[in-house]
């Protein structure tokens, strides 16, 4: 609990940090050059999932993306991504597994105002997943009338989730056209339908369910097609 | 220059997704799951039992509640996976050296509830219908307030008395 508080106030200190950082030198004025409308494409991967399951996390998700870069400082985009949670409990049997895709469509706003190839990306994002999930406790029993007992094993429970996020992060250039960036968000849910059974214990794409939650990427982004020279 | 800029901006991020990575266990504290019964006088007022009382289940002779006095509510457990529970309730009077038995039958559904991995499995029940025996008219009508019963610990059934009362 402390260490999601600790969490919290850095991401509140980085956001306000991030977000006044125009205001640093402002007293030399200088013209900046006008970026074209369209400034090219890119397509992007996350890389914290496949970290997350060579660490055998509790869940992790693989995820790609596009996007569109207009005037160096808008950018639409769409990620695509499957997310997996296999997990059992720490001090029981139970087991809850679920795997299915997710996606999101939202916009980045660059901050930065110079065009020299690092960025200060704030953006929103709408995201959807409909999944399915299992739940089984083999040790379920009735303590009294145990003349009745019966196993405990859902599965295939249909879930669906919508859900807004809100990320601050950076990028900054490698090399030519490939880029290194990570973001954080923070996930708050808009609408879910569950089985009457219960409500799963993750979501993939929004991570463990929850009325909101905080999460993060860590992309590698190859620009495509026409490309500015930052 | 563009490889500090990359490391340091690398490193920020991981640290926190780090501390994002952390997390409890946040299971219900009150996650035991019991009909609550409550017992009032034939005019409507909340009463306490003065008699001894005992409650078994019938089918397995299962104390559930042993020899209370001055009993005003009840929780009682449900089982996991019968339509029905059926109930004897002992009032002993220890003055007269009398005990009065009622017969009380729950129908029910039971729904199986989970909230995570971490935390215990339940199961939920929504009342359906109730009835009773009570040969020696000691209870005068048994009524479901509230058919949901899962954690909230909400009063159930009222069990309206004829005697024994303070």
């Amino acid at each position: 609990m402390n260490l999601r508080r600790i969490s919290r106030y850095i991401f509140t200190l980085l956001l306000s940090s991030l977000l006044a950082q125009p205001a640093i030198g402002a007293k030399k004025v200088e013209k900046i050059p006008k970026a074209p409308v369209f400034c090219g494409a890119a397509v992007f991967a996350d890389l914290s999932g496949p970290v997350m399951k060579v660490v055998g996390s509790k869940f992790d998700q693989m995820e790609v993306g596009a996007r569109l870069n207009f005037r160096d400082h808008y950018f639409p985009l769409c990620e695509l991504g499957i997310g997996e949670c296999d997990r059992e409990g720490q001090e029981n049997s139970n087991r809850f597994h679920t795997r299915a895709p997710y996606f999101r469509v939202g916009m980045d706003y660059n901050v930065n105002k110079k065009h020299n190839g690092n960025r200060l990306m704030i953006g929103v994002r709408y995201g959807f997943s409909a999944f399915n999930y299992d739940f089984s406790d083999p040790a379920f029993s009735d303590p009294i009338w145990t003349s009745s007992a019966q196993t405990f094993n859902m599965l295939n429970q249909k879930g669906r989730m919508q859900w807004a996020e809100f990320s601050v992060g950076c990028e900054t250039k490698l090399w030519s056209f490939i880029r290194l960036g990570w973001n954080l968000r923070y996930k708050a849910r808009i609408h879910q339908s569950i089985s009457e059974y219960g409500a799963p214990y993750y979501t993939p794409g929004f991570g463990k369910n929850g009325g909101s939650t905080f999460g993060g990427t860590v992309t590698l982004i190859f620009d495509v097609g026409k490309t500015k020279k930052d | 220059m563009r490889f500090r800029q990359v490391g340091m901006s690398m490193g920020v991020g991981l640290f926190l997704l780090f501390l994002i990575g952390c997390e409890s266990i946040d299971c219900t504290l009150n996650n035991v799951v019991t009909c609550n019964y409550a017992f009032y006088s034939a005019d409507g007022q909340q009463v306490k039992v003065l008699d001894t009382l005992t409650v078994t289940t019938e089918g397995s002779d299962y104390i559930l509640y042993n020899r209370g006095t001055n009993v005003a509510t009840l929780s009682m457990p449900m089982s996991y996976w019968q339509e029905a529970d059926t109930l004897n309730f002992s009032f002993y009077n220890a003055e007269a050296q009398a005990t009065q038995n009622v017969v009380i039958r729950v129908k029910k559904s039971n729904t199986p509830h989970f909230e995570s991995p971490d935390c215990p499995t339940t199961m939920f029940h929504e009342l359906l219908s109730i009835d009773f025996d009570s040969p020696t008219q000691c209870v005068d009508s048994v009524v479901i307030s509230n058919a949901a019963v899962n954690y909230e610990s909400q009063e159930n059934i009222k069990i309206y008395l004829h005697t024994a009362t303070e």
